[in-house]
């Protein structure tokens, strides 16, 4: 009986390793798996620095005036200029807004009387030749604006609240235009520089806009790009580092800022604060040295490809504040040109 | 006389009995087999489209515990058409698909597409194919940063961020989380496989399947009959079935255009939510 038994259990034994057989060649083996680990993942603290605004004694105490542009459709909120403006305030500078319905001329050059009596005269000939007429009528204007100026100084002293509304701007800003400059208008910002005035781009790769129409007319052109760097950078690649200065007013007790989604500016005179090797433009292969703060060549318009920097609470990061502060000393101080005069004048 | 009679009984009795019991035995064995060793099957599931909604996470993670516990199921072939989804669930997917591959083996065959959060799903699979063509990596994530609270005096919150979540910094900082974690795991899972480095990765490029092998993000090029075959070697069977999972729901659109961008930006409101999704470019 028990042979009998181990028959049938040998035909069923052969059976399903037959089936076994005739399935499988083998058994898996599961590989080591490594089951994923969070404890490494981390976020770099925010590089905040401390930072005290040290106004330089070489601001003069003579009351001025920084114009900002409001006209051109520009895409920021005031409030996204508080930190520069109250920079700008603790140097004795007194903020204006240039709106849609003001007159850039009068704003900037103290110029709107005489332009609407002479366009009023002379609305037919002005068609004709207006470039030639422009001309000269301009140049008798500015001496005329000099000579003005100086003769209404002393009694605007007497009269403050006349003073205020005529006082003219020694910067202006102009932040993210949407609209773009016209001829005249952009002829009005060049005579502004010619005299002195500094002139403040300010655009954002995250905004787009016109800021070319004007930023060209000083040889500064606002690439269409952003700046990263994949290896080292403050929590995200377009929030780029940037260490590299040239030695000026503008980079002074600056180390290292962070730029928060910059773009590259492109000038005849190559930047004053640059981009390491490791920082790339999204669009730019060809050129290695790029540079998101520029000056142009007489130092009279300063060009920035980042807005975020000078934001709350992005200004609190390395030496942001650092260099708003400088920038407004910039906007404060006067032009070399103008130094000069004034240093020839009392010699 | 008598003595070789009984020989002849004993002699018949064991031809006629033992070829009896033998077939019994091989007849037995058969049923016990069937029972014991059933027909093995390599079971493919198919993800395809973005996965952002939930419902349809919970489909997937269904018909992957059904082919876990299903005991004729050997191998899973894991068909990928996808360009992500959901930060978290692409992740809940990556992870059950881990836990299946200890105990089966896991094959993905990549057909249009596996970017984002379709290849952090298929980097948890023990081998990946791909087509020629097939569209790999975008190895990175994105949020829509959460909006200046409007605050309203009908309204009363109990914190600062209540309303918002986070702030747009903390956003952002939770958002390098989020690549590190993508990385790590890719990193992780492909091991020496791998041939570019954590920077590449997050460069959160596509690339064609040949493409990807050169970088070592696939393991060979190969259509869902190569990967079905894989799977069997790695079961070790000879002999099998195979079987689709079918997924009940299916997602609602197929490939995201950058234009859409901002319709899923606004989908998310004020608190922000975290993808793994691979834009096409318009």
């Amino acid at each position: 009986m028990i042979k009998r038994i181990v028959i049938v259990i040998i035909g069923i034994i052969v059976v399903v390793l037959g089936r076994g057989f005739f399935f499988y060649s083998g058994f898996y083996t599961p590989p080591p798996t490594e089951m994923p680990s969070y404890e490494d993942v981390v976020v770099p603290p925010a590089p905040s620095s401390e930072f005290f605004d040290n106004v330089s004694d070489n601001i003069s105490e003579e009351e001025k005036a920084v114009l900002i542009d409001l006209a051109h459709d520009n895409n920021f909120d005031k409030e996204e200029l508080n930190v520069l403006i109250l920079r700008l305030i603790s140097r004795d500078l007194s903020i204006k807004f240039f709106g849609v319905e003001d007159d850039l001329k009068k704003e900037l050059l103290g110029e709107e009387e005489e332009e609407e009596e002479e366009i009023e005269g002379e609305e037919e000939p002005l068609g004709e030749e207006e470039e030639e007429q422009t001309d000269q009528e301009e140049e008798p204007l500015g001496e005329e604006e000099e000579e003005q100026t100086d003769q209404e100084d002393e009694p605007l002293g007497e009269e403050e609240e006349e003073e205020e509304e005529e006082l003219l701007p020694v910067a202006f800003i102009i932040v993210s235009p949407q609209v773009e400059f016209s001829k005249e208008e952009k002829k009005t910002v060049n005579e502004f520089v010619d005299n002195g005035g500094k002139l403040l781009l300010i655009a954002d790769p995250t905004r787009n806009g016109n800021i070319n129409s004007i930023s060209l007319e000083f040889g500064l052109i606002f690439e269409p790009d952003y700046l990263y760097n994949m290896e080292e950078n403050e929590i995200n690649y377009r929030n780029i580092f940037v260490s590299e200065f040239e030695e000026n007013e503008i980079t002074k007790n600056i180390e290292k800022i962070v730029l928060y989604v910059a773009g590259s500016i492109s000038s005849a005179d190559g930047g004053i604060a640059f981009v390491d090797q490791n920082t790339f433009s999204s669009i730019i292969e060809s050129r290695k040295q790029l540079s998101p703060i520029a000056l142009n060549q007489d130092e009279k318009v300063m060009a920035v490809h980042d807005l975020t920097f000078m934001t709350e609470p992005y200004n609190g990061a390395l030496d942001n504040n650092q260099l708003i502060a400088n920038i407004a000393d910039w906007l404060a101080s006067p032009a070399e040109e103008e130094e000069a005069a004034e240093s020839n004048e009392k010699d | 006389m008598s003595r070789l009679e009984s020989t002849k009984r004993l002699l018949r009795r064991w031809f006629i009995s033992i070829p009896f019991f033998v077939l019994l035995g091989l007849i037995l064995g058969g049923l016990v087999s069937i029972l014991v060793i059933p027909r093995p099957n390599i079971a493919i599931i198919t993800i395809s489209g973005p996965v952002l909604n939930q419902d349809y996470a919970d489909d997937i993670l269904d018909t992957l515990q059904y082919a876990q516990d299903k005991n004729n199921v050997k191998a899973v072939v894991l068909r990928i058409d996808s360009p992500g989804g959901g930060a978290s669930a692409t992740e809940q997917i990556y992870l059950d698909v881990l836990r299946l591959r200890q105990q089966k083996p896991v094959v993905t065959s990549i057909g249009t597409m596996a970017a984002s959060g379709g290849y952090y799903v298929a980097v948890a699979s023990n081998f990946i194919y791909a087509e020629p063509t097939s569209q790999v990596g975008s190895i990175g994530a994105f949020v829509s940063l959460p909006q200046r609270e409007e605050l309203d005096e009908d309204v009363a919150t109990t914190g600062p961020f209540k309303a918002t979540g986070r702030s747009r910094r903390k956003a952002v900082g939770h958002l390098e989380m989020v690549r590190q974690e993508f990385v790590t795991a890719v990193m992780a899972q492909r091991g020496d496989r791998l041939k570019v480095s954590e920077e590449e990765l997050s460069r959160a490029e596509i690339h064609v399947g040949v493409e990807s092998l050169k970088y070592g993000l696939i393991d060979d090029i190969g259509t869902r009959t190569a990967a079905i075959e894989k799977a069997a070697s790695l079961a070790g069977l000879r002999n099998y079935g195979v079987v689709e999972f079918q997924i009940t729901s299916q997602p609602v659109s197929w490939i995201f255009k950058s234009s859409d961008l901002e319709a899923l930006k606004s989908q998310t409101g004020l608190i922000s939510k975290y993808y793994y999704l691979y834009f096409e470019p318009r």
